[in-house]
C-alpha cells in the first residue's frame, strides 16, 4: 500500500468514525452519504465502526430493562394505535394462591393417601390375603364442562380441542384408584411380583387422579376469573328470521328475547351485541346483566358490512340446566385442536371493518365483529399474552351451528384479536388483522 | 447487515424480523425486542444521564419511537442495534442538553477538564460516570485514555469535534485521529471477542 493509498485510507476512516458517532456537520454528512452510496468499501468501514459501537452497547449482557418501563410503553403504543384488545386481569393475586395452596393439600392429601396405603393396608386384594390396597378417593373441584353449549342457529362456530369432560371422571376409567389399576393377577405364583404390580398400578392411578384433580382445578379457575365463553352468532335478518327459535325472538328481526335468552344463560350475567336488524351496520343493542354496561357508539354503517359477531361472556358458572331449558336448540359444538403459536404476527389493518362493537371492559367483555370471509380464506381468532405470545382460539368455520361455545384461560391474556387466514388457520397470525376502528377504545386505528 | 455467527447479544438477524413486524404493527414483536435489548439500552441510557429516572423515560420514548418509526428502517443503511442504540441516544442526548440548559456539553467538560470553581461537582460527576462505565463493563474502558476520552465525549455526551478539541486543548486533526483509532480499536475488541 503505498502513501496515498494509505492516507485515502486513513481520512476514509477519519470520515466514517465521524460518521457513526455523529460528528459531520451538514455538509460533510452530505458529502459523506453520497460517497458512502457509491463506495462499497466505504460502507464496510462505517459498518465495522458501527459494530464496534454495538459492542460496546450490546455486547455485555445486561440486567432485564424494568417491567414498569414496559407496561408505560405498551400503554403508550395502544394509544398510538396498537390492535390489540385489552383485557382487564382476570386472575387476582389471591386465587392464584388459593389454588396453589389448593394443589399443594390436594397433593399432599394423595401422597398421604398412598403413604397410608403402603403402612396400614385396610382391604384385601382377592387371592392374596396379605395384601391389601386402600380406597381412600380424594375429593376434588367441582367439574366444569363448558364445551357442550352449542345453539344451532347461524353460521360461525369456533373450533376447540376437545377436553374430557371432568364429570364422575377423577376415579373412573381404567387408571381410577379402585379400577383396573388395583386387579391382581389371581394367577399369579410370585407374591412380591404381585405386590409391585398393585403398587405400580396404584401409582399409575394416583398419577392419572392427581392430572385429573389438576385439571379440575385449573377449569374451576377460569370460570370465576371473567371471561369464559365466546359466542359467534349470525345477525343478519334472513338468518334470524330462519335459525333462531320463535321463543328467542319478540318479532322478526328484534332480538331483544335472543339477547335476554343468551343472557340468561350465561347465568344473569352475560351482554352481548346484536343488530336490530340486518343491514343496518353496526347499530348495538347492548345487554348486560352486570351492571356494567358499556355499550359502544356505533361506526356508520356505511363503513362496514356485519354478518356476524363475537361476544366474549364474563360468565359466572353457567348452570347446563339454565341454558337448555331456555335454548332447544342446544347441541354439542365442534372441537378441534387448537393451533398454538409462538409469537404474534399480526398486520394493520386493511379491512376497514371495525371489530368492536360493544365493550364492557371493566367486567372483560368484549362484541367484536365478524365478517364474511372469502372462499379462500378464515378468520382466526387469537389471544395474546402478557408476554407478548398469541396462541390461537379456533377457527371461525361455516357451519349450521351459530354459537358455539370455547373457553380459553385469561390468566395471562391481555388481548384478543381476529385475522383472515388461510383455509384452515395458521399457526400463527399471518394474514390481515380484521378491523380498524375501535369505537370503545378510540385511537386504535394505525395510520 | 445481518451479522450471524455472533454470540446472541449481537446476532441482528432476529432483531431485524422484530423490527419489520414492529413496523407491520405487532406489540407482540415490540415487546420481544425490549425482551431482548431493553436491559442494555436502559444501562446504555444510565451511562448517558446516570441512575437517574429520566434514564427510565428514555427508555419509554426510545421504544415507542421504535414503534412510531420501524416502517422506516432500512437494514441496507445501518444495523438493527445501531438503529435502536441511535434512537435511544439521541433522546437522551436531547435530554442531557435539556437538563445541562445554558452549560453545553463542551463547557461542562471544559469545566471538568479545568478544574475550575464550578467544575467541583462536574469531576465528581465526571469520575462516577468512569467509575460506573467500569461497572457497566464498558468496552470503552479497554482504550487508552486519550481515545476514550475524546468518544466518550461525542458518543456519551454529544460534544462536537470542535468543543471535544477545545475541552481537551488539543489540535482538531489529533481528535480526529484518536477517535479514528479508537473506532479502530473498539472494533478490533469486537473482532477478539469471537475469535
Amino acid at each position: 500500500m503505498n502513501d496515498s493509498t494509505h492516507r485515502a485510507m486513513v481520512a476514509s476512516e477519519e470520515q466514517a468514525s465521524l460518521y457513526v458517532l455523529n460528528l459531520l456537520n451538514a455538509d460533510d454528512l452530505q458529502r459523506f452519504e453520497a460517497q458512502l452510496r457509491r463506495d462499497t468499501n466505504l460502507r464496510g468501514v462505517v459498518q465495522r465502526f458501527q459494530a464496534g459501537l454495538e459492542t460496546e452497547v450490546f455486547a455485555e449482557t445486561a440486567p432485564p430493562a424494568p417491567a414498569r418501563i414496559w407496561a408505560k410503553i405498551l400503554e403508550q403504543t395502544r394509544m398510538d394505535g396498537a390492535q390489540v384488545l385489552m383485557f382487564p386481569r382476570p386472575f387476582r393475586r389471591w386465587a392464584q394462591r388459593l389454588s396453589a395452596a389448593a394443589a399443594c393439600m390436594a397433593l399432599g392429601a394423595i401422597l398421604h393417601s398412598w403413604w397410608l396405603t403402603t403402612r396400614y393396608p385396610v382391604m384385601g386384594v382377592a387371592g392374596h390375603p396379605g395384601l391389601r390396597v386402600s380406597t381412600r378417593s380424594v375429593p376434588v373441584a367441582p367439574a366444569v364442562d363448558v364445551y357442550q353449549e352449542t345453539v344451532s342457529m347461524a353460521v360461525a362456530t369456533i373450533t376447540k380441542p376437545d377436553r374430557p369432560s371432568t364429570n364422575g371422571s377423577v376415579l373412573g376409567g381404567n387408571a381410577g384408584v379402585g379400577g383396573n389399576a388395583g386387579v391382581i393377577n389371581h394367577s399369579s405364583e410370585h407374591p412380591l411380583e404381585t405386590a409391585n404390580a398393585v403398587l405400580q398400578g396404584k401409582i399409575r392411578a394416583l398419577n392419572s387422579q392427581l392430572a385429573d384433580l389438576n385439571q379440575s382445578l385449573n377449569q374451576a379457575m377460569i370460570i370465576p376469573s371473567g371471561v369464559s365463553r365466546l359466542y359467534v352468532f349470525l345477525l343478519g335478518q334472513q338468518e334470524l328470521t330462519n335459525g333462531i327459535p320463535s321463543n328467542l325472538m319478540d318479532a322478526p328481526g328484534q332480538t331483544s328475547s335472543l339477547a335476554e335468552s343468551l343472557a340468561r344463560m350465561a347465568g344473569e350475567r352475560m351482554a352481548l351485541a346484536l343488530n336490530s336488524s340486518a343491514g343496518s351496520g353496526l347499530a348495538s343493542d347492548g345487554v348486560s346483566r352486570s351492571g356494567s354496561s358499556n355499550v359502544a357508539g356505533s361506526p356508520a354503517p356505511s363503513e362496514v358490512e356485519p354478518v356476524g359477531k363475537v361476544a366474549l361472556v364474563p360468565a359466572q358458572p353457567a348452570p347446563v340446566e339454565t341454558s337448555t331449558s331456555g335454548l332447544p336448540n342446544l347441541t354439542t359444538s365442534d372441537v378441534a385442536d387448537p393451533i398454538s403459536a409462538s409469537r404474534a404476527v399480526t398486520r394493520s389493518n386493511s379491512a376497514g371493518i371495525s371489530p368492536i362493537v360493544f365493550s364492557a371492559p371493566d367486567s372483560g367483555l368484549y362484541a367484536v365483529a365478524v365478517p364474511t370471509a372469502p372462499p379462500t380464506g378464515q378468520h382466526q381468532l387469537w389471544i395474546r399474552a402478557v408476554d407478548g405470545t398469541v396462541s390461537s382460539l379456533g377457527v371461525l368455520t361455516p357451519s349450521s351451528s351459530p354459537v358455539s361455545v370455547v373457553t380459553f384461560e385469561r390468566g395471562s391474556a391481555d388481548g384478543m384479536f381476529m385475522s383472515l387466514e388461510p383455509v384452515g388457520g395458521s399457526f400463527q397470525p399471518s394474514g390481515p388483522m380484521v378491523g380498524a376502528q375501535n369505537p370503545v377504545l378510540p385511537g386504535l386505528s394505525r395510520p | 447487515m445481518v451479522r450471524s455467527g455472533l454470540p446472541d447479544g449481537l446476532d441482528t438477524g432476529e432483531d431485524i424480523r422484530l423490527i419489520a413486524q414492529i413496523a407491520d404493527g405487532q406489540t407482540g414483536a415490540l415487546s420481544e425486542l425490549y425482551r431482548r435489548r431493553g436491559g442494555s439500552l436502559f444501562r446504555f441510557l444510565q451511562r448517558i444521564l446516570g441512575e437517574d429516572p429520566d434514564a427510565e423515560e428514555i427508555l419509554q420514548d426510545a421504544f415507542v419511537t421504535i414503534w412510531r418509526r420501524a416502517g422506516g428502517y432500512d437494514p441496507a443503511k445501518s444495523g438493527p442495534l445501531t438503529w435502536i442504540m441511535m434512537i435511544a441516544r439521541g433522546l437522551a442526548l436531547d435530554r442531557l442538553r435539556q437538563r445541562s440548559r445554558r452549560l453545553s456539553g463542551f463547557e461542562r467538560f471544559k469545566a471538568v477538564f479545568s478544574g475550575d470553581g464550578e467544575s467541583a461537582d462536574m469531576a465528581s460527576a465526571h469520575l462516577e460516570a468512569e467509575e460506573q462505565a467500569r461497572r457497566l463493563g464498558s468496552a470503552l474502558c479497554s482504550l487508552p485514555e486519550t481515545q476514550r476520552t475524546a468518544i466518550e465525549m461525542a458518543f456519551y455526551r454529544g460534544c462536537t469535534q470542535e468543543e471535544i478539541a477545545q475541552a481537551t486543548g488539543e489540535p482538531l486533526g489529533t481528535i480526529k485521529a484518536r477517535i479514528r483509532r479508537g473506532m479502530l480499536s473498539l472494533r478490533l475488541r469486537l473482532q477478539n471477542r469471537h475469535e
